[in-house]
């Protein structure tokens, strides 16, 4: 079982090669993700220190910079740099957890509307339909001013406007899937519907599920960064991208870094993300290579 | 659809908060608390509520401001011209460039053009919506002093919020028209009109793009909840003042008829975008006129 996984991850690792663009990506996300991961040992700072003689001091490259703070501090004194390794432990948890609640959900349903039909369909696709064409971010401003900021709300109201995608996909799969020969042959020798579905439907799933997964999580990120931008995601003091951007956009007209240093690293992540995300796909389905 | 997203609104913003107590000062005492509910009809059980606010929707009446004390739907269409004029400018916007991109990467596929291309597409995908509007602010309106910052009066005003949404929905439409053009491109009937003679301008824009276009048009459509939503983040960091800018301080002031009213005007417009979109390919494409 082991041995096997590892050959699958040598595999992948040999493929991503081949798509280089693929290896860009992940390398990018693997830097991420060890930030997020090795926060306390890499931050030169506790991320929530405050020192107010040295407020406001400026990043390495302008002038008047403190050695002390290679990214210079914020309005309360807080080390940048810190502030932004510890972002990446949110950013990121929160991406990838409403990433699995969303695709949970909407496996699920994706899943019971393709292989049931009937009315149980209509009631999802049409749920789908307009949780879909509607503004996602009114749903999710909305149920946050509501519901209060913090962890928990974000996760689950950004796990609750993320489904929709994820059923649509699955569905139209599991119809198309539903009416190919091994699955009809596999219904006729008297499997079970639960099996049929683990066993001959889910699998072939996988690739295309991968793929939006990854597509979705970055989007995730920028989710939460923006709900956290207008204090309806993480509440301060806590360290997150969405937050160090909002504090920093009122210092826009002269400390044009502390808007610009929160806003690069999501972009470098969302970024990373989708790069992975464009070599998974040209991994996964060979029709849309050099396309 | 409609009365889907009116469903889904009602309930979310009563079942979290009870607007009385969000109405009246923090020392106010219980009678009071119970004079306004009932002048409100919010003693009332949910139910019939609810029923209220769909018959009043009927006729167009959401109910006063909680705020402006001014009627919720009158507010919100005052606000439509705005909110349509950025959208609309956006969206022309994103087909200038992203068209001309699209043929050109298809034309010149796997050259220099198509790789630079997909590079922009690639970081336009992922950069998130609301840094990029800051950064624009930064580098056009407080490093190069060209453009305003904020606000609406003059054509400057709105060219740096449209270029914001016209980055944020040009990835797909780009990508789209280049892969549409590639199969069409390898098409017979393109070869019969190159081998008629015909000039390779009208093959590309009288022949294939035109083909290429209909797709183009039905993602388009579907988009339109995207669009909204990047509405949302532009006029909400632009100070814009249109409907997405009111909904985002209702939400925050908790002034319900506001929101409601607006989402209403929101789902109706969607409706109308996706049957204009109906329309509009069916005379692109005569095929699908009697379908």
């Amino acid at each position: 079982m082991l041995r096997e996984q590892r050959k699958g991850f040598r595999k992948l690792l040999y493929l991503m090669r081949q798509t280089r663009v693929g290896m860009i990506g992940l390398t990018m996300v693997a830097f991420a993700l060890s930030l997020a991961l090795l926060a306390p040992f890499l931050s030169p700072k506790s991320p929530l220190e405050q020192n107010l003689q040295a407020r406001l001091k400026p990043p390495f490259w302008e002038e008047k910079t403190d050695p002390q703070y290679k990214l210079g501090t914020d309005q309360v004194g807080r080390d940048l740099l810190s502030r932004l390794i510890y972002g990446s432990r949110i950013s990121l948890s929160v991406g990838f957890l409403t990433m699995t609640f969303s695709a949970l959900v909407g496996i699920t349903l994706g899943i019971l509307a393709g292989f049931y039909r009937g009315p149980l369909d209509s009631i999802i696709s049409n749920g789908v339909n307009i949780m879909m064409s509607f503004p996602y971010i009114l749903l999710a401003i909305s149920v946050m001013a509501a519901a209060g900021p913090g962890y928990r709300n974000l996760v689950l109201v950004l796990g609750l406007t993320g489904w929709p995608i994820y059923t649509r996909l699955v569905r139209a799969e599991v119809i198309e899937l539903k009416s190919r020969d091994f699955v009809t042959a596999a219904r006729a020798l008297g499997g079970r519907n639960s099996g049929v579905i683990l066993k001959h439907i889910l699998p072939n799933l996988a690739s295309s599920i991968i793929v939006l997964s990854t597509f979705e999580l970055a989007r995730m990120i920028i989710r939460e960064s923006f709900l956290s931008f207008l204090g309806l995601g993480i509440p301060p003091p806590n360290a997150s991208w969405g937050g160090m951007l909002a504090e920093g956009r009122s210092y826009m007209l002269g400390l044009w870094w502390l808007a610009a240093i929160p806003g690069s690293a999501i972009f470098f992540t969302t970024l990373g993300i989708n790069l992975m995300g464009d070599g998974l796909r040209d991994w996964l389905d060979p029709h849309t290579r050099n396309r | 659809m409609i009365w889907g997203i009116s469903l889904i609104t009602f309930s979310l913003l009563h079942l979290f908060r009870d607007p009385a107590l969000i109405l009246l000062p923090p020392e106010a005492t219980k009678q009071d608390v119970e004079l306004l509910r009932k002048e409100m009809g919010l003693d009332k059980p949910l139910i019939v509520q609810y029923f209220k606010f769909l018959s009043g929707m009927a006729k167009g009446d959401f109910g006063k401001s909680f705020v402006a004390h001014r009627p919720a739907l009158g507010l919100v269409l005052e606000r439509m011209p705005m909110t349509l004029w950025l959208a609309a400018s956006g969206l022309l916007l994103a087909l200038i460039i992203s068209i001309p991109l699209g043929v050109l990467a298809a034309v010149h596929r796997n050259r220099i053009q198509d790789h630079s291309a997909s590079v922009l597409a690639v970081l336009g995908q992922a950069m998130p919506l609301f840094w990029l509007d800051i950064m624009l602010i930064i580098i056009f309106a407080v490093k190069l002093r060209l453009l305003p910052a904020s606000g609406a009066g003059s054509f400057y005003h709105i060219i740096l919020p449209a270029s914001g949404i016209a980055v944020s929905i040009l990835p797909i439409l780009m990508r789209l028209t280049r892969s549409r053009m590639i199969e069409i491109l390898s098409q017979d009937y393109i070869r019969t009109a190159r081998a008629k003679g015909l000039g390779e301008r009208a093959v590309l824009f009288r022949h294939a793009l035109r083909n290429a276009l209909i797709p183009v048009i039905t993602i388009l459509g579907f988009q339109f909840g995207m669009l909204l939503s990047g509405a949302v983040i532009t006029e909400t960091i632009f100070a814009w003042p249109g409907v997405a800018s009111l909904v985002v301080e209702s939400i925050f002031n908790s002034d319900f008829p506001v929101v409601q009213a607006a989402v209403v005007v929101f789902a109706i417009l969607i409706v109308i975008a996706n049957l204009l979109t109906d329309i509009t390919t069916a005379w692109l494409d005569p095929k699908l006129r009697f379908g």
